[in-house]
């Protein structure tokens, strides 16, 4: 069996094993959901009621069991906090959380070869070095910070694009698709960048010294000998062929541009699944967090097929 | 639908891959006002929300049973129930209500809508928040319809009538005939809760999840229009967002801003007035007077007591219903005994109380975490009970304790404790003074607050030491009495009910620090106090109450704290209040750009 095989056939113990863990955690830890929804004044007798209608009473396994069986009806249950039905959270907060890792995926690779092509092309030299002193600093600094420095520079400062949001606040509903698209895509470009500078500064990291390595290796000597010039040889040749490490790499960044987004999608109110699980977690909203965290626990399986070999 | 959809994806990509165009800014309607909330709600049916912003934007669009205005009281004015009257015996209350208001999809709002809304608040199954507004009403009378504009609500007992006027009041109707045959469970999963019927100035026009809740004016409504057309309330759940969009001009009105966050708006956005809601937040430094491991161990006796007794009651004679109210009878009786309960080594003492009162420097905390540096404006007072100062009267004029670290060390040599072994600490048969002091890690000021309060101390010879806890975890070990002491808050009720928090009995859930008069005196006038319903002659009780509780020192009284609102002053008629910041954001208005 081929490890990718291997990696697809974990999907659900790994999603098992991530739902246990969170009923487990949950329970150990103080409070319960009745606190996100009753006053801080409310009785103990009011409590007791209320976690005895939504079950929170029952022993673990049992709890467990019941979401099991639920769950394989394609049921996801509800919010404990708000009623919604946790799959129609789940279905409004991903799209946005996949638009936006996807933008920052995709910048960020884009942004990685490109830094890693230009210091590859003369290495050691000034180009090279300054870029890697501010790849490793900007690497250093967290996203958070990241985001609220591009938003005062580029949102209040230059006034090039919103602060915050999905969409323009005043928008109408009905608006024609397209311009919501646009209102979305231009919203898309602070938080984008903050999330898909770090997984730049990696791409780049690896690719360069994937580059360098190649170095002096009979096929590039080959294609010198053969008269291309440098210029292609790196860029319609070598790049290409150093793409095996970045695969790995977005492979294994999959899962945190879809869940781990939490701190720039709060900085930017970026409505993903990241701030729907930190305000799961805090609310102790179990049936939002079990179905979150199970989604991002399947993305995490899929990454790490995905950068595993094929055969 | 979603706004952002699956099917959006595509074309949200391609439009930012060739250069995204123009920024893509929809015109501003005229008269908009976008608000940021830190959260959304959690719906929008009053029965099932706790949060200040669900009630918030409630107001907006659901007429009120009774107005509040808040003056030395919450004195009610006409609403939804246009009169009001009480039966001879004080025990029976009729709201007659407005006949001329409509939901939203015009059906018109009837004593039913009133009946339906108190029978869902009283179903355990609904978690209601507002469920003990039911405790005490005869069964079957809460409340009972009377006509199709008239309800009435009666009680077992007489009890004061303003408390129970608010009470009455404190339910909102809901949409009876849009919830025919909706169970309780079912109510909090209901689609009213994202698209609620309203019968007030405003409806709700778009909620995007996460994003932004869009309010218009109800073309239903027969009252004055709202001077707005449009109120956005953006969901921006970091607070530096929050400050950077209001700086920016991108925000209109932010709420809950810290001092320093006052001060950055009045320099640099000298355009936006900075309203003040009054002073309703109460914190202090709460002693535990109980041992709670004594505490432990007396409810682990309690519950084999209870168990032995269940055993004995479901092994003898009666019928289910019998044996049901001898279970509940028994657990009350054998439940935890105040006389098993050791005092707290430290704080059980209210000599040490006292002395640690007088060792921390309450001015000084509110100085430097309360006070404006541009202005010097205090943000803050210093407090002496739990009866908020907009209850006038009814707060006594106490003179706080003075910061006196001498007389501090005088008093707790006085009570034994001295630095014997010369190491810092003072110290009493072996024991040094060393305690935990919680607080919750969510809010900066606390912590700041904690750590001044721990140097001051440490300057009498007192070894705090500081528990920073997430909320969930603070919040239990405050209910459960599992603490030394602890840097906490409240939200002040806007009548004088202090037995909860005061009470002698073990039973009363919000006397975390578990003070109680031995003599059963203070018990016996707040009872009276309440009884009375004559505020001339409660006021000298209550005032007695607090006198005793602060003598006692079972808190530290810290101050009670200002909330500013933040709003553009080209915004007409914005007013704020103790009850909510947004709360009569019907009389906002604001000229067309």
């Amino acid at each position: 069996m081929s490890p990718r095989a291997r990696a697809l056939l974990q999907v659900p113990l790994l999603v098992g094993l991530s739902v246990l863990l969170v009923f487990v955690l949950v329970r150990l830890a103080p409070g319960d959901a009745t606190d996100a929804v009753l006053p801080a004044d409310a009785t103990s007798g009011a409590r007791a009621a209320l976690r005895a209608a939504w079950g929170l009473d029952a022993p673990l396994p049992v709890q467990v069991g019941r979401w099991a069986a639920r769950a394989a009806r394609g049921d996801w249950g509800v919010s404990v906090r708000n009623g919604q039905p946790v799959g129609a959270l789940l279905a409004a907060a991903l799209p946005a959380s996949v638009l936006l890792g996807g933008a920052a995926l995709a910048g960020g690779v884009a942004a990685g070869l490109g830094l890693a092509g230009v210091q590859a092309a003369r290495p050691d030299g000034r180009v090279d070095r300054a870029l890697s002193a501010l790849s490793l600093g900007l690497g250093a600094l967290p996203s958070a910070w990241v985001g609220l420095l591009l938003i005062a520079g580029c949102g209040v400062q230059a006034r090039l694009f919103p602060l915050s949001g999905l969409t323009h606040p005043l928008a109408l509903p009905g608006r024609p698709p397209h311009a919501v698209a646009a209102d979305i895509a231009w919203h898309l470009v602070l938080p984008a960048t903050t999330l898909g500078l770090g997984l730049a500064v990696t791409v780049a990291r690896f690719t360069r010294a994937e580059l360098l390595d190649q170095d002096g290796r009979p096929w590039v000597e080959a294609l010198r000998s053969r008269g291309f010039s440098e210029r292609a040889v790196l860029w319609r040749h070598r790049l290409p062929a150093a793409l095996g490490p970045v695969r790995a790499l977005v492979g294994l960044a999959l899962p945190g541009l879809v869940g781990g987004a939490a701190v720039v999608e709060s900085v930017f109110a970026w409505p993903g699944m990241g701030r729907l699980l930190v305000d799961a977690a805090l609310a102790q909203d179990v049936p939002v967090l079990v179905g979150g965290v199970a989604v991002v626990a399947t993305a995490v399986g899929l990454g790490r097929a995905a950068a595993a070999e094929g055969r | 639908m979603p706004l952002l959809s699956f099917r959006l994806l595509p074309a949200a990509v391609a439009a930012l891959s060739c250069g995204g165009a123009e920024a893509p800014a929809p015109p501003a309607p005229a008269r908009s006002l976008v608000i940021a909330i830190p959260s959304e709600p959690a719906g929008l049916l009053g029965l099932t929300s706790t949060g200040a912003i669900d009630q918030d934007i409630l107001a907006a669009l659901q007429v009120p049973v009774a107005e509040a205005t808040v003056d030395c009281g919450l004195v009610p004015s006409p609403g939804l129930a246009k009169s009001w009257a009480w039966s001879a015996d004080g025990r029976t209350l009729t709201l007659s209500l407005r006949d001329d208001l409509r939901w939203q999809d015009g059906v018109p709002v009837t004593a039913a809508d009133v009946a339906a809304a108190w029978a869902y608040a009283a179903d355990p199954a609904v978690g209601s928040p507002r469920a003990s507004n039911t405790e005490g009403l005869l069964p079957g009378e809460a409340p009972r319809v009377q006509g199709p504009h008239a309800v009435s609500f009666t009680w077992a007992s007489p009890g004061d009538a303003r408390t129970r006027l608010a009470l009455a009041t404190g339910i909102q109707p809901v949409p009876a005939h849009a919830l025919a045959g909706v169970a309780g469970d079912a109510l909090r999963a209901h689609p009213l809760q994202r698209a609620p019927l309203a019968n007030g100035p405003f409806r709700l026009v778009a909620w995007d999840a996460g994003q932004r809740l869009v309010l218009g004016p109800n073309p239903r409504w027969s009252g004055p229009p709202p001077g707005l057309d449009t109120v956005v309330f953006r969901v921006l759940p970091d607070a530096q967002s929050r400050l950077t969009e209001l700086l920016a001009g991108t925000v209109d009105v932010v709420d809950g801003l810290s001092i320093e966050e006052i001060d950055r708006i009045s320099t640099e956005r000298p355009d936006i007035t900075l309203h003040r809601r009054g002073l309703r937040n109460l914190e202090y430094i709460g002693w535990n007077t109980i041992d709670p491991e004594s505490l432990a161990e007396e409810e682990a006796a309690a519950a084999a007591r209870v168990e032995a007794a269940h055993r004995d009651i479901d092994a003898g004679p009666g019928t289910a219903d019998e044996k049901a109210a001898a279970r509940a009878e028994a657990a009350a009786r054998l439940g935890p005994r105040r006389e098993a309960l050791r005092p707290h080594p430290l704080f059980g003492d209210a000599a040490v109380r006292r002395a640690l009162s007088l060792a921390i420097d309450v001015d000084a905390l509110i100085g430097a975490l309360l006070t404006s540096r541009r202005t010097g404006e205090p943000w803050a007072v210093r407090a002496t009970s739990t009866v908020a100062p907009a209850l006038c009267e009814a707060a006594a004029p106490i003179t706080p304790l003075p910061f006196d670290p001498a007389a501090a060390r005088a008093a707790l040599a006085a009570a034994g404790w001295s630095d014997s072994d010369g190491d810092g600490i003072v110290d009493k048969g072996g024991r040094p003074f060393r305690f935990r002091l919680q607080t919750n890690a969510e809010n900066p000021r606390r912590v700041k607050a904690a750590t001044m309060v721990q140097a001051q101390l440490k300057a009498v010879g007192v070894d705090a030491q500081l528990d920073a806890l997430a909320f969930a975890a603070f919040s239990e070990r405050n209910r459960g009495r599992r603490f030394d002491a602890t840097l906490a808050g409240w939200s002040a009720a806007l009548f004088v009910d202090p037995t909860a928090m005061w009470g002698g009995a073990l039973h009363h859930e919000l006397n975390f620090t578990s003070w109680w008069d031995p003599s059963g005196r203070t018990d016996a006038q707040m009872a009276e106090a309440l009884a009375t319903g004559d505020a001339a002659r409660a006021n000298p009780l209550w005032h007695a109450v607090q006198q005793r509780i602060y003598e006692d020192q079972p808190y530290t009284f810290l101050w009670w704290r200002d909330d500013a609102v933040a709003v553009p002053a080209s915004v007409q008629g914005a007013t704020v209040d103790l009850l909510g910041p947004w709360r009569l954001l019907p009389r906002w208005s604001r000229s067309a750009p």
